[in-house]
C-alpha cells in the first residue's frame, strides 16, 4: 500500500492532457475526469491513509474488506 | 468498547484521521501544481473526492473515541463516508480562528492544577482549546451556566480563571537592532494590564521600553548577561530566566530578533 497522496498522483499521471493542443480552437478537450474504484485502506499514525487499488476481482479471505474511492479532476490552465 | 491492541491496525481518534487526509489532499494538490510550474500548459487540479472506508469504532478510558480500519474476514464493519471538496483560501480564513488574535494562546493544559483532563476535554468538545478562548467565554457567560451545560463546577471554572490571570513568563529572546545595545523582549502572559510592570533583571530595575499582554521590551543594563528575571505586575509576580547569547555587541545589524533556547529548559530526551 502506498500514502493515499501517491495514489491519486498516479491516477492523476494517468489522466495526462499534455498530447492536447491547448491553442487548438476545435476539437475534443477533456474538461474534467471522475473515477470511481475500489479501495483496500489501512490507518497508519505516521502516514495517514494507506490506500492502493485491489489487485483482482475476486478478495481473498487474506484481503481487508473493500472501500470505495470517488475523485474528480478538473482541468487547469497552468 | 476495547483497548486491545489489534493485529487489523492502529487506532486514530477522527480529529488525527482527518487531519492526516487534509494533510495528504494538500500534498496531492501542491504535486499536481508542481507539475503545471514545469512547463506543462494544461494539468488536472483535484476537484472533489469521497472516500469510503469500512472501520470499526471504540471508546477508550478516557472517553475518546477512536476509529481503526477493519482487518480481512471482519465482519459487521461501519462504512465511513468522507468527502473532501476543494476551497478557496477566502473561505479558509473565513472559517478559522485567527489565532494571531488571540490575547492568550496557552494551551488549556497550562491550567491543569485548576481543570482536570476531563474538564479540559469538555471545554475542547465545544471549542475553547486556549486560555484566551476561555477568559472570552467567561466574559460573557455565567459560570453557573458552564456548570450546567458543560458539568464544570463553578469553583473550579473560577479558580482556572485566576489562574488563567496570572502573569506568565514562558520565555525569552535578544532582539539586536543595527547600532543599539541589545534588548530583551520576555514573552508570556498576562504580562500588562491596568498597572504599568517592573522587570528586574537579577535584582535590578530595568526601564521597560514597550509593554504588551504577551510581551515586553526592556533594556538590560550593559552587565546583565544571564540570570533570573521577575516581572511585578499589581501584586502578582512571575520569574524566569535570561540568557544573552553573543548579545553587548552594538555591531550587529539585520537582526532583528534572535530567539535563545533556554539553557535551564531540559529536554524530554534529557539533557546535558
Amino acid at each position: 500500500m502506498i500514502p493515499l497522496q501517491e495514489l491519486l498522483a498516479d491516477l492523476a499521471h494517468s489522466l495526462d492532457p499534455s498530447g492536447l493542443d491547448p491553442r487548438a480552437i476545435t476539437g475534443l478537450h477533456v474538461t474534467d475526469v471522475s473515477v470511481d474504484l475500489p479501495l483496500e485502506a489501512r490507518l497508519s499514525p505516521a502516514q495517514g491513509l494507506l490506500a492502493f487499488t485491489p489487485r483482482g476481482v475476486w478478495a481473498t479471505g487474506f484481503d481487508p474488506p473493500r472501500g470505495r474511492l470517488r475523485a474528480t479532476w478538473i482541468r487547469t490552465t497552468g | 468498547m476495547s483497548s486491545r491492541a489489534d493485529p487489523s491496525g492502529p487506532l486514530l481518534t477522527l480529529e488525527q484521521f482527518v487531519q492526516a487526509l487534509t494533510a495528504q489532499l494538500d500534498r496531492a494538490q501542491d504535486a499536481l501544481a508542481m507539475k503545471a510550474r514545469t512547463g506543462r500548459p494544461l494539468t488536472f487540479a483535484l476537484k472533489d473526492l469521497a472516500v469510503d472506508l469500512q472501520v470499526f469504532w471504540e471508546v477508550g478510558s478516557d472517553g475518546q473515541l477512536r476509529i481503526r480500519n477493519a482487518g480481512p474476514n471482519e465482519s459487521g464493519a461501519s462504512v465511513v463516508k468522507l468527502s473532501f471538496t476543494s476551497i478557496t483560501r477566502q473561505m479558509v480564513e473565513e472559517n478559522t480562528i485567527a489565532f494571531q488574535h488571540d490575547e492568550d494562546p496557552r494551551g488549556l493544559g497550562e491550567l491543569s492544577d485548576s481543570l482536570d483532563a476531563d474538564q479540559t476535554r469538555r471545554l475542547q468538545m465545544v471549542g475553547v482549546r486556549t486560555v484566551g478562548q476561555l477568559k472570552k467565554l467567561s466574559g460573557g457567560t455565567d459560570p453557573q451556566a458552564v456548570e450546567a451545560y458543560l458539568g464544570i463546577p463553578v469553583m473550579n471554572l473560577r479558580a482556572a480563571l485566576r489562574s488563567a490571570s496570572r502573569p506568565t513568563v514562558t520565555g525569552h529572546a535578544v532582539v539586536q537592532r543595527a547600532d543599539e545595545p541589545a534588548l530583551l523582549r520576555i514573552e508570556g502572559a498576562n504580562l500588562s494590564g491596568e498597572e504599568q510592570p517592573e522587570v528586574r533583571l537579577r535584582g535590578e530595575a530595568v526601564e521597560v521600553l514597550e509593554a504588551q499582554p504577551s510581551a515586553l521590551l526592556v533594556r538590560p543594563l550593559s552587565h546583565h548577561r544571564e540570570g533570573q528575571l521577575e516581572v511585578r505586575i499589581g501584586g502578582a509576580r512571575a520569574t524566569g530566566f535570561f540568557y544573552m547569547d553573543g548579545a553587548g555587541s552594538t555591531a550587529a545589524p539585520e537582526t532583528p530578533a534572535t530567539r535563545v533556547a533556554d539553557p535551564w529548559r531540559v529536554a524530554p530526551g534529557g539533557g546535558r
